[in-house]
């Protein structure tokens, strides 16, 4: 194999490095996702017989919004066990994904991550962190009746 | 490929570090890859519009001094899409009129592209300025395919024998009839007898 | 016995032509087709038919087939054809009526002379790719050449619709705006 047509090979099989902000989003949805990146479903070359998954690095995945009950019962990490295909190369597409707490990421991590995934839904701001020139400057919709109390 | 088991070492380090029988020698001295500059363009929509003629403008080129080298096609045919280039192989599964011999030009063409550049239909391409054309090459059944049915514990079981028709075709020719936006006065009657 | 069994003996092959065939001329591929017989037993009679009726117009149709009449006493009638690149096909038309053997060659005259298998792959290129084969980068915004991670902008979500929020923060603002002017 000539060099330029060994290059190509590697450029085509790369191992691309996605980050994943998890801040405020449902782990099963998630879990979704990232399932198709570290399997390779992603890539127009997918094939089941060639392992062409990429590297997944989650930050802040103590922020997720599970819904219901769930907190009680499963974390990120075992729902994408559970939505990956049942089979032998499960353990190897775990091993691609990296998931830490808060949004630091050890250096030698971040200098490989080449790209970032987008979240599924926005992020709501909570209603103590709202900007106080916000509250303030806010529309005021309707007028209160007089006989109102505001405790 | 790259060692994942290395997890310490960066992605750029692990390619150095990677043995290879016909290293250049470019590559071996260059310890410290050089630090390469790049910014993002942002587009205005003038810019946009500019940058749409001059596109358009260097496709034509290629058209008009026949430069583009070898084009691809993607194909509809029997309510399945194919990409072919010429003097490919298609099978067509299934009741296919044509026999051995016949040499016929394919109508339904969705996306043109060369080395440089993609034609895309929105959905079909014009039939002034695609040429596809096919010869029917073999004309012969599947291997037989067999379906059997069994209902367990009730003594019924049924086999079924099937062999579909194959039609192979040899994809013979792919070209471009004339520049983009720049059809003929007369449109839709290529190839129609009067 | 499921029919991955079957496969396994019967084999797998690729969408293939013989010699180029097609890519500049096409050349038939059937040489030559013999028509074994008998000339007085019942199970060639069907056989005996086509030949009054349809063989002078299939010879005629096809000039490059040598066509043979093997006529053999109190054996079984069936069809032989040899192909250019030296394949062979036996057909049994015992008992067959005219109808019949007059399909069978027609499908001794369309084939290519390969054995028919089943086939794994339904188109076959020479150039699997004219504009270079895909890579992680393709189609990607440039921006992320350049990007430094973790980038918000990057990662919130497609917003589709405004909320209720935003809609009334604007229309306040054109309100306060008309107000102003005027």
């Amino acid at each position: 194999m000539s060099v330029a047509r060994r290059v190509q090979q590697w450029a085509t099989f790369g191992r691309m490095w996605y980050l994943y902000d998890a801040r405020w989003q449902n782990p099963f949805h998630s879990a979704d996702k990232i399932k198709l990146y570290l399997a390779g479903r992603n890539k127009p070359i997918y094939h089941p017989l060639s392992d062409c998954g990429d590297h997944v690095v989650v930050i802040n995945s103590l922020d997720i919004a599970l819904p219901g009950m769930e907190w009680e019962k499963r974390i990120l990490r075992k729902a994408v066990y559970n939505k990956l295909d049942k089979n032998l190369l499960r353990r190897g597409r775990m091993a691609r994904l990296h998931i830490f707490p808060y949004d630091k990421v050890p250096d030698n991590i971040l200098e490989n991550v080449s790209a970032q995934m987008r979240q599924l839904r926005p992020v709501p701001i909570r209603l103590d962190q709202i900007p106080e020139e916000e509250v303030v400057n806010f529309p005021k919709v309707y007028d209160w009746p007089k006989d109102h109390v505001i405790s | 490929m790259l060692r994942e088991t290395r997890g310490k070492l960066s992605l750029a380090s692990q390619v150095r570090g990677l043995r290879t029988r016909a290293t250049p020698a470019v590559l071996r001295t260059s310890v410290q890859p050089s630090v390469v500059e790049q910014e993002v363009v942002e587009h205005t929509p003038e810019a946009e519009e500019e940058l749409t003629k001059y596109a358009i403008q260097r496709v034509n080129d290629q058209i008009g001094e026949n430069k583009h080298g070898r084009l691809f096609a993607v194909i509809y045919l029997q309510g399945k899409q194919h990409l072919v280039t010429a003097e490919d192989l298609v099978v067509v599964q299934g009741p296919f009129a044509p026999t051995i011999g016949d040499t016929f030009r394919l109508e339904k063409i969705l996306a043109v592209g060369g080395r440089d550049f993609t034609l895309l239909g929105r959905p079909l391409l014009h039939k002034d300025l695609v040429n596809v054309e096919a010869t029917v090459v073999e004309k012969s059944l599947s291997h037989c395919r067999i379906f059997f049915y069994n209902r367990r514990r009730k003594n019924s079981r049924k086999t079924k024998f099937e062999r579909e028709t194959h039609t192979l075709l040899r994809i013979h020719r792919v070209e471009l009839l004339h520049k983009v936006n720049e059809a003929p006065d007369i449109e839709g009657v290529d190839g129609r007898i009067f | 016995m499921t029919s991955q069994t079957w496969n396994r003996f019967w084999g797998s092959t690729f969408v293939k032509a013989p010699l180029q065939n097609g890519v500049g001329r096409y050349v038939q591929q059937l040489q030559r087709i013999t028509f074994k017989f008998c000339k007085t037993h019942g199970g060639s009679r069907g056989m005996r038919d086509f030949i009054e009726k349809d063989l002078i117009e299939f010879a005629r149709m096809n000039p490059g087939v040598v066509v043979y009449l093997k006529p053999r006493r109190h054996r079984s009638s069936c069809l032989k054809a040899e192909y250019l690149n030296g394949g062979e096909e036996y057909i049994s038309a015992h008992k067959q009526s005219s109808e019949e053997i007059k399909k069978w060659v027609e499908y001794l005259r369309t084939q290519s002379g390969y054995s028919v298998e089943r086939l794994r792959k339904y188109q076959h290129t020479d150039r699997p790719s004219i504009q270079g084969p895909w890579t992680p980068w393709m189609h990607r915004d440039q921006c992320i050449n350049i990007a430094e991670y973790p980038q918000e902008e990057l990662s919130c979500a497609v917003k589709r619709e405004k909320t209720a929020t935003q809609e009334l923060l604007e229309k306040s603002k054109i309100f306060v705006g008309v107000n102003n002017s005027s």
